[in-house]
């Protein structure tokens, strides 16, 4: 289709970033998202986890875009893998620190 | 009634937007318009757009009225494309 | 930089919209029909006439309800709107059985009998299909309707970023060019009512969004039901006291319900453990009476009438999803924006239906020998088949089984829908062993005849035939017809316009093909 480097391996990657990969990391920020609302912001906990929720199919339909736009996949994955790094231990002192309804 | 105008508005304001394209103006109007005139055909398109919304804005509120214009918009731009075929169905006969 | 982009976006936004397309024709095509479900449910059921007072229907239920479940749990109640002229009631045992589908549930008019004179889910059949499909369990099919959902999202959106000319194109129905043409339908149809597109798609994944995306939730609230009890102030219901007390009138409840609302009506009603002192009524606002889908409630204690409060969830992301649903649903449209509502999605369908055809159009120039093509190609020209005449036949199926198919017949309702699958499978093996293009004319046309038998078999089993509704001023049937003629219309067009392209090629003089070289 012209891209010049469409392996199958390629492809294969792009599709585990943009699918597995984006549901995973979009869960964590969807959570990452409502506790920094409640418990950052102020916003009380039923609207904090409601727009989380909203803001994640956003987030889902925009990285599985980007997954296949962007050049270079080692630097996705890169991303995504950081990105979730970063999350998980936000949202895991978040847990820790302030527990849940 | 009242929304068929609009949707007659919504139809009207794509026909302008239409003549202000090259491509569609020897099939709307049998020839091409100058550039000053295409702008203003331009503008009244836009325009008739947003007439279009605050009519339905004063009609029915501000949200049930966007609503109502989206669709009416929807519908006024197939009017005008069917128009236009027919117009360019008839100018290659 | 922009054209690889393009490009990429252009594989993306092929394979998002194929993969899952014959799925999303369905989802789009029944959903469409779903917003006139109230009508085309009173369509199949002709013999229920006039309108039903909400208050005489609560009451009607009440009694139904005392006599057939009288020690259930809870009662579900979902009184007849403008459109609709039913009660809907549906019960959970008091003895903790779930009963099967059918067996805790009725459709009841005004006076609380049911009705049982042509028993048929009607519309509200292809609206449940739209999310829950059938013959599978819901879970299954909403998870797998979810998964399409997300494909179409990320496919529209893929769509408009590839789309080199959206609005030097915004115009262009070119007719008789081949793949040109087939792309401007699906072009055309997807640009003019994107706003629609967007929204219906995005809302459609918030409809359900606690299923697909649960973590919002579950990072604040250890448990969902904590979730559930803040927002829709539901409690858990109590035990039964054994203290038996008849339940109040509904009636004045009702009234006192709407006055609170600003006069809005009342849309549900669910009752738990009827007919004892610890009784609880929870009154739901109809979903026809603001945008926003989550209604405002009213609970009362069932033995009393003392009102216990109302809920109404606050904040600005409950509002904003609780207007999503609502523009999802459409339920607070009048007729005219309905309409609208009706022929977006009809262009939605073309959109997705147009695409799945381009895609084969697209690549049968291209095949190295028309006659073989490779096995991608075979499967996706017979799945096309399927899909789109295929369903299309099923849905005419639908509606003429529900004019003949005795009025008596065991689980009539579930004979009705079987009717519609096994037409839809009937068409699918028809296009699988007939050679395509053929395939593709018979079926086109066979889903033309069917739609145009509805209103000759409407005049010939019922009352309200096309000239005697016109008469009684009974535009429901007449639009009815009216669409069925229209649907007929646009297929017998599509395959007369299948058999002229084929005559034209066959006449053709023979291409050239490199194995076929002739030595001079």
């Amino acid at each position: 289709m012209g891209r010049s480097t469409v392996g199958r391996a390629n492809v294969a990657a792009r599709l585990l970033a943009a699918i597995p990969a984006n549901y995973l990391l979009t869960s964590l920020a969807a959570a990452a998202l409502a506790r920094l609302l409640w418990r950052g912001l102020g916003v009380d906990p039923a609207n904090a986890s409601v727009a989380a929720m909203l803001a994640s199919f956003v987030m889902f339909s925009v990285l599985a875009l980007v997954a296949f736009g962007v050049r270079s996949t080692l630097k996705l994955w890169l991303w995504m893998i950081g990105s979730g790094a970063v999350l998980s231990a936000g949202l895991w002192l978040s847990l820790a620190s302030g527990g849940r309804l | 009634m009242i929304h068929v105008l609009a949707i007659a508005l919504a139809c009207a304001a794509f026909l302008m937007l239409a003549v202000s394209m090259k491509r569609h103006q020897r099939d709307l109007v049998g020839r091409s318009v100058p550039e000053a005139r295409a702008r203003l055909a331009r503008i009244a398109g836009w325009l008739l757009i947003a007439l279009c919304w605050a009519l339905e804005g004063w009609l029915l509120g501000p949200a049930l009225g966007t609503i109502v214009w989206i669709g009416e918009i929807s519908m006024g731009a197939w009017l005008a494309i069917a128009v236009i075929n027919w117009r360019s169905g008839r100018s290659t006969r | 930089m922009k054209d690889s982009l393009r490009q990429s976006m252009a594989l993306f936004h092929t394979w998002s919209g194929l993969l899952l397309g014959w799925l999303l024709f369905a989802m789009f095509a029944t959903g469409t029909a779903a917003y006139f479900q109230d009508e085309i449910t009173r369509w199949m059921q002709p013999e229920v006439t006039g309108s039903a007072d909400p208050e005489t229907s609560a009451q009607g239920a009440v009694r139904y309800l005392n006599q057939v479940a009288p020690d259930a749990v809870s009662w579900y109640i979902t009184l007849p709107n403008g459109r609709s002229a039913t009660t809907q009631v549906y019960w959970q045992p008091g003895d903790g059985t779930r009963g099967k589908r059918g067996e805790t549930s009725a459709v009841l008019d005004q006076t609380g009998r049911a009705i049982t004179v042509r028993e048929t889910s009607g519309g509200f059949f292809l609206y449940r299909f739209h999310f829950d499909l059938h013959y599978m369990p819901v879970l299954w099919a909403r998870y797998l309707v979810g998964i399409a959902a997300m494909f179409m999202l990320t496919a529209i959106l893929s769509g408009i970023v590839t789309h080199k000319k959206i609005f030097a194109d915004f115009f262009m129905l070119r007719f008789g060019k081949g793949q040109r043409s087939w792309l401007d339908a699906h072009n055309v149809t997807a640009v003019i009512a994107l706003p629609f597109h967007l929204m219906i798609t995005f809302t459609g994944l918030v409809t359900l969004a606690s299923m697909y995306m649960p973590w919002g939730i579950a990072a604040n609230y250890a448990s969902p039901a904590v979730f559930q009890e803040q927002v829709f102030g539901r409690e858990p219901a109590a035990e039964r006291s054994g203290r038996a007390q008849p339940l109040v009138d509904l009636a004045p409840l009702m009234r006192a319900a709407s006055a609170g609302w600003g006069g809005k009506q009342v849309g549900y009603i669910s009752v738990t453990n009827p007919g004892d002192a610890t009784a609880r009524v929870l009154l739901t606002r109809s979903p026809g009476a603001a945008i926003a889908a989550r209604g405002e409630t009213a609970a009362f204690a069932g033995a009393t009438g003392k009102a216990l409060g109302g809920h109404t969830a606050s904040g600005a992301a409950l509002a904003t999803e609780s207007v999503m649903i609502g523009l999802h649903t459409g339920r607070f449209a009048q007729w005219g924006l309905r309409w609208l509502y009706f022929l977006s999605g009809i262009g939605g369908t073309i959109m997705v239906g147009s695409g799945l055809v381009l895609w084969t159009v697209k690549r049968r120039a291209r095949l190295p020998d028309p006659a073989r093509p490779h096995f991608g190609f075979r499967l996706v020209e017979r799945l096309n088949i399927a899909a789109i005449p295929g369903l299309a036949t099923g849905l005419a199926v639908y509606f003429l089984a529900n004019r003949l198919l005795p009025g008596d017949l065991a689980q009539r309702a579930d004979r009705e829908i079987d009717s519609l699958f096994l037409a839809w499978l009937a068409v699918g093996l028809w296009g699988m062993v007939r050679p395509a293009g053929r395939a593709w004319t018979e079926t086109l046309a066979l889903a033309g005849a069917c739609f145009a038998a509805v209103p000759v078999v409407n005049a010939l089993t019922t009352s309200r035939g096309f000239a005697a509704s016109i008469m009684n001023g009974d535009w429901l049937f007449v639009a009815f017809d009216v669409v069925m003629i229209a649907l007929a219309a646009s297929f017998l067009h599509a395959a007369s316009k299948v058999a002229q392209h084929r005559a034209k090629k066959a006449a053709a003089p023979p291409r050239r093909t490199a194995r076929k070289a002739v030595s001079q």
